[in-house]
């Protein structure tokens, strides 16, 4: 029970952190909220004052029937797991990690818990801030959709208890599940920037870099195959973590599989699952990776 | 018998590799008894902070072991929890303000009690002004915060570095005093470094010199300064009254007198030997030499500087 408050103690210190950056949270998370409350005050002066065409031009009236609540909500999800949206949560947990080499925390917190708990929970409460701001804008830009929907005199649908008996709460937590990923993932690459440079903007230059390597991690298989003769090696890149964060986004979305044409001629598209568990694995490795560099680490700061 | 609150035992230190290697500490050994002040004194980059930043479990000795109570704080992180510190200035979070601060450091160290972070920020001065943003705080403001950090735990053993920086003369007089109660009449043991001699001098029981990563003196105050009074004689022929003092004392001619090594008891005989050989004594002046006289003394020695 002692064990479960001082952990609960931790991650609220963390919390409390992170909230009080209100530079860093309100431009680079609590904006996508905003944002969505920003969109449906504009369909909301459109259901007003516009005539019926521009309002169908606004989504405010499906040409299909019902603007599909659901289907809006699990897409707000996709912003965290596209390049934009992991610059951002690189630029967020940059300032997070590195701030506290920048601000010369450490030496405050070191001393006060092991290094391992304090890493992990920052990893943790940093995915959690996201996801809760992430969800907001979820619930926001879904639910908030009604009144300008049916201002308009569209369908607004399907019914809640419809919804519930689909796979819409799965795959919201799915959601959910994969922007926590990609925002650890994100703070793993920033943490590892932070540890080599100690500040903010390396963080960020670090944790960038590692990102577009990533993203352009099938071109460098693609180069390898043909230099040995094996072009099949192209396939690894299924296994790179931003493959399989577009790959479950999509999916979730009731998509395709996410199958560059450069693939097609090798390997099938991963399935919900295989992504889930290859980012699992990458998550796990990477932190382990970022805690066994940060208990060696001497603060000299 | 008195309990240790702190050893240090053959503790090196090398950062660095290859041709940018620097030895930062050289078997250090030391032993702080509990319930006293203990002064570390050292020139810059001698090595006081990374001792320190070893004892807290910041940075990881290249040889030797610290202890805290007896225990290592590398294997038994929680002996941590004993210890309060200020290391090489207070830093907090800019954009919080000092009470958010320390509910963060508490809550941190899984002990978040209201009622006690009230109660410091009043101990420190720093009540009025608790809902500040920390980044408007002055210097002096910041180790007060420090300070309060420090005892957020009520801690037995205080590790503080440099802790009267950036504070007025009145704030310097009060914090030594705070470290002298926490000492006699909270039964507290205080592990102060300090580049304010005087303040060394006035406060601690016991110091350590260390210079270029090695200790050169260790005792107490009193000991230390007693083994190196001086009196200045002024008397004529000087020549021929350093020849004859020089008999019995280190004696070093000093312009229009003469330094002999010897203490306050001694002055009758100097006196008594000069008349018996026909010297005249004008003045005898005891000088006591303070921690200052005596840490260039030690520091700047050959000795030291080879160590």
């Amino acid at each position: 029970m002692l064990d479960v408050q001082r952990h609960a103690n931790l991650f609220r210190a963390e919390w409390q952190k992170i909230a009080g950056h209100r530079w860093a949270t309100g431009l680079l998370i609590w904006i996508f909220p905003m944002g969505a409350l920003g969109i449906l005050a504009i369909m909301l002066l459109v259901a007003l004052l516009a005539p019926p065409d521009i309002q169908r031009n606004f989504g405010l009236a499906s040409v299909n029937g019902s603007v599909d609540w659901t289907e809006i909500m699990l897409g707000a999800w996709n912003i965290p797991n596209e390049m934009f949206g992991r610059i951002i949560l690189i630029a967020f947990t940059a300032v997070i990690f590195a701030g506290e080499y920048q601000w010369g925390t450490w030496k405050n917190l070191l001393p006060r818990r092991r290094r391992v708990p304090l890493i992990v929970n920052k990893f943790v409460t940093l995915g959690a801030f996201v996801v809760v701001a992430f969800g907001a804008a979820s619930l926001i830009a879904g639910l908030g959709m009604f009144l300008p929907v049916k201002i308009a005199g569209g369908q607004y649908g399907p019914p809640l208890a419809e919804a519930l008996q689909s796979d819409f709460v799965r795959n919201f937590a799915v959601q959910a599940a994969t922007t926590f990923t990609a925002t650890i993932i994100a703070a793993v690459y920033a943490a590892l920037g932070a540890m080599l440079t100690h500040s903010i903007l390396g963080s960020i230059m670090i944790g960038i870099g590692l990102m577009i390597l990533e993203l352009f991690s099938m071109g460098i298989f693609a180069l390898l195959g043909s230099l040995f003769g094996h072009p099949e090696i192209v396939g690894l890149y299924q296994l790179m973590p931003s493959y399989n964060l577009s790959n479950v986004a999509s999916l979730i979305t009731h998509q395709p599989s996410v199958n560059p044409p450069f693939l097609l001629n090798y390997v099938a598209p991963n399935s919900l699952e295989l992504s889930v568990l290859i980012l699992f694995v990458w998550v796990f490795g990477l932190m382990t990776l970022t805690v066994l560099l940060f208990r060696r680490q001497d603060v000299t700061f | 018998m008195t309990e240790i609150a702190l050893r240090l035992h053959h503790v090196a230190k090398t950062f660095g590799r290859g041709k940018k290697q620097v030895q930062a500490l050289k078997n250090l050994d030391l032993e702080v008894q509990a319930g006293q002040v203990y002064g570390f004194l050292g020139p810059n980059g001698a090595g006081k902070t990374t001792t320190i930043r070893i004892l807290l479990d910041l940075i990881r000795p290249t040889r030797g072991q610290a202890a805290i109570y007896g225990r290592d704080p590398r294997r038994d992180h929680g002996v941590l929890g004993q210890v309060g510190a200020i290391v090489e200035g207070a830093a907090f979070y800019p954009f919080l303000s000092g009470r958010r601060n320390l509910e963060v450091l508490a809550r941190t160290g899984g002990a978040y009690d209201r009622g006690r972070i009230d109660s410091l920020l009043e101990q420190v001065g720093l009540a009025e002004r608790a809902g500040q943003y920390v980044r408007g705080y002055s210097t002096g403001m910041k180790q007060r915060l420090g300070l309060a950090a420090a005892l957020l735990s009520d801690p037995d053993l205080l590790i503080l570095d440099e802790p009267t920086n950036g504070l007025d003369p009145a704030g310097i007089q009060e914090m030594r005093v705070f470290i002298r109660d926490l000492v006699d009449r909270h039964g507290k043991t205080v592990f102060l470094s300090s580049h304010i001699l005087s303040e060394i001098e006035q406060v601690c029981d016991r110091v350590a010199i260390i210079n270029q990563g090695a200790l050169v003196r260790e005792g107490a105050v009193a000991d230390l300064l007693a083994g190196s009074a001086e009196l200045r004689v002024e008397a004529a022929p000087l020549a021929h009254a350093a020849e004859v003092l020089a008999a019995r004392w280190p004696v070093q001619p000093n312009g229009q007198s003469i330094t002999v090594r010897a203490d306050r008891a001694a002055i009758p005989e100097v006196v008594r030997a000069l008349v018996a050989a026909e010297v005249d004594v004008f003045q005898v002046v005891s000088q006591r030499q303070t921690l200052e006289d005596y840490f260039l003394s030690v520091t700047q020695s050959p000795e030291a500087n080879h160590a």
